[in-house]
């Protein structure tokens, strides 16, 4: 039996001013369904669609055509909004557009209160989670005042501390050091893995979209693949064309190919090209 | 003339319980004409230490010298300090703030007594800088994606045609090919004799293009170097939550593997040169005309 989707969306278009001279069709005709506990990435290049889409699965846009529905509650009805927006999280391209406490452990005992963890719990709760994010030193700091990758880090402790049953993050990551975003990636897994949460990972590096169950390409409004990574990165689709590239790894193996080097296609791990390479090295 | 930091502090809201040190007794000289990349750990200081370039902050002791202009104390002369350092900001939202995106981008030249015609050709040429499409021009800068509000932020400092260029994560939000096309056009513009200063956490954007390296450790300099010398302390830059470039890192698991190549390469190409002439020296790379008309696409 298949399982239910999360998210499904159907038919589904969006166009920013809609009617006016200056309208903009911003996405076309969109099915899509995610799943419980998928991993799911999406690219494309700037101006394909990614953040609408990620603002229609939590009503905050609605759709000027077809439906979205979480978990079977149709985005449109306004009685559900309060529902679906506490089972979408979504943390934005730039984080300044969802702090809004005094404090930085506000914002992250806000979500607590929300999902009705009681006072005291949350005492314990709230430095835990800021400690996971590395922001355990900063509970009483102003959010406007942190540095751009402090203000994403708590943000993302803020979407987590509401307990979604989908995480939507929007290049959540962008402005995090190396560690960092490798950090939140692999909670992020785990939740995924564990909690059977729904991930949906906007991002434009090809590195990161390589760990996904599946991608999404977007091109200038609509859906151009959606396919597993393997898939993807072998040549299945030109993502050239779209403004993307591939995972270095898969770069290195390509220019290798071009030496004149037998490099199967289609690499998208080290592992994978190591091996490739040790069995060139040792053959002679 | 170049830019000079002597032992600089700075501290955010002194003399209240939220009084945060943000830099550190930080002294560096950064020489006409350089490429440098400034990387670190989320908080250490990285933003702050750029905003000194152009005086929107002002050192809380030390001294911050731009030419002969000294940032703070020659409070007269910050125009003129303002038409030599161009500052594009972490989010570009900070930065935006006319009507419509062509107004945004003109704000800078406009300002400076520029006749209407040169206004309007700076425009145009900033948008093809990078790579704005020219039909998104009267809308509002707020009405944009995120990769086009970073594009629209940069076009209006780069119109600005300053002779130092300071950019705080110019490549975030960008897509593949919008970054390749960035790092091409400071290429260009650093060929020219502008000084440029890159903040970044993308590790593998600053290999390909700084000539030289800062790595900033809670507000003071924990390293520097040529990008080369920088980026081959694997173990330093892991402490500090940072990474050597991701060729880097293959290269390395390549070596662990057995395979003799050397780990302090900077890009792909560089990579896979490296990679193939070891793997000739083995003889392993077989009679490269024939495979090259098969392989290659
Ligand atoms: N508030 C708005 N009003 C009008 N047009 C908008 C608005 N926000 C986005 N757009 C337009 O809609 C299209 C899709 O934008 P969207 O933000 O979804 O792209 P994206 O894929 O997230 O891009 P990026 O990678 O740059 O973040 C773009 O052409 C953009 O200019
Ligand atoms: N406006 C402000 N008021 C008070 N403290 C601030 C302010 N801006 C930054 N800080 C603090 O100063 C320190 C340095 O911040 P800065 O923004 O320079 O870091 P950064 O290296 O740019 O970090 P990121 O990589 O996250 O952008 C941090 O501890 C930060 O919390
Ligand atoms: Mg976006
Ligand atoms: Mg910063």
């Amino acid at each position: 039996m298949p399982e239910t989707p999360l998210i499904e969306m159907r038919g589904v278009s969006y166009s920013y001013r809609r009617g006016e001279a200056a309208e903009v069709a911003a996405l076309q005709d969109i099915d899509l369904q995610i799943c419980p506990g998928e991993f799911v990435a999406v690219v494309g290049a700037n101006g394909s669609g990614k953040s609408t889409l990620a603002k229609l699965m939590n009503a905050l846009l609605l759709p000027t055509e077809g439906e979205v529905s979480v978990s079977g509650l149709s985005t449109l009805q306004e009685e559900y909004r309060w529902d679906i927006r506490r089972k979408v999280g979504m943390v934005f391209q730039n984080p300044d557009n969802q702090l809004v406490s005094t404090t930085v452990e506000e914002e992250v005992a806000f979500g607590l209160e929300n999902i009705g963890i009681p006072t005291d719990e949350m005492r314990q709760i709230v430095p835990e989670m800021l400690g996971d994010v590395g922001m355990g030193s900063h509970l009483r700091d102003e959010p406007h005042n942190l540095s751009g990758g402090q203000k994403q880090r708590v943000a993302i402790a803020a979407v987590l501390s509401m307990a979604p049953d989908c995480l939507v993050m929007d290049e959540a990551t962008s402005m995090l050091d190396p560690q960092g975003r490798a950090d939140v990636l692999d909670v992020t897994r785990r939740l995924c893995r564990e909690r059977g949460l729904a991930v949906i990972w906007i991002s434009h590096f090809m590195e990161e979209a390589a760990e996904a169950d599946r991608i999404v390409v977007l091109n200038r409004g609509a859906v151009a693949a959606d396919a597993a990574p393997r898939h993807l990165f072998a040549g299945a689709v030109e993502l050239e064309d779209m403004g993307l590239d591939t995972p270095a790894v898969t770069q290195l193996a390509g220019e290798m190919r071009s030496r004149g080097f037998s490099i199967p296609a289609g690499i998208t791990e080290t592992d994978e090209l190591v091996r490739a390479i040790c069995q060139l090295y040792l053959k002679t | 003339m170049p830019i000079v930091f002597e032992d600089v502090d700075y501290v955010y809201d002194p003399e209240t319980p939220w009084q945060t040190t943000a830099l550190r007794d930080v002294s560096l000289r950064i020489e006409d004409g350089e490429f440098v990349g400034i990387v670190g750990p989320t908080g250490s200081g990285k933003s702050t230490l750029v905003q000194h370039l152009n005086g929107i902050l002002k050192p809380t002791c030390g001294r911050v010298r731009v030419d002969d202009i000294e940032v703070g104390a020659d409070r007269g002369r910050m125009k003129e300090l303002r038409q030599k350092v161009g500052l594009v900001f972490q989010y570009p939202e900070h930065q935006l703030f006319e009507e419509t995106v062509r107004d945004d981008i003109a704000f800078g030249p406009k300002n400076i007594g520029l006749s209407e015609d040169e206004v309007q050709r700076r425009v145009r040429w900033a948008c093809r800088a990078v790579d704005l499409d020219e039909q998104i021009l009267d809308r509002s800068p707020f009405e944009l994606s995120g990769g086009q509000m970073r594009r629209a932020a940069i076009a209006g400092v780069l119109a600005m045609k300053c002779r130092v260029l300071v950019m705080d994560e110019p490549t975030a939000g960008l897509d593949p090919r919008g970054r390749a096309n960035m790092l091409d056009q400071m290429r260009r513009l650093h060929s020219g004799g502008m000084t440029i200063i890159m903040v970044s956490h993308g590790i593998d954007d600053i290999a390909q293009i700084a000539d030289r390296v800062i790595v900033m450790n809670e507000g003071s300099i924990g390293m520097q170097g040529t990008t080369r010398e920088i980026f081959r302390r694997y173990e330093d830059l892991q402490a500090l939550s940072l990474q050597v470039p991701r060729t880097a890192q293959i290269m390395r698991r390549l070596r662990e593997a057995g395979i003799p190549v050397p780990v302090d390469v900077l890009t792909i190409n560089e990579a896979a040169d490296a990679l193939a002439e070891v793997l000739r020296g083995k003889n392993c790379g077989a009679e490269e005309h024939n495979h090259r008309s098969v392989h290659s696409r």
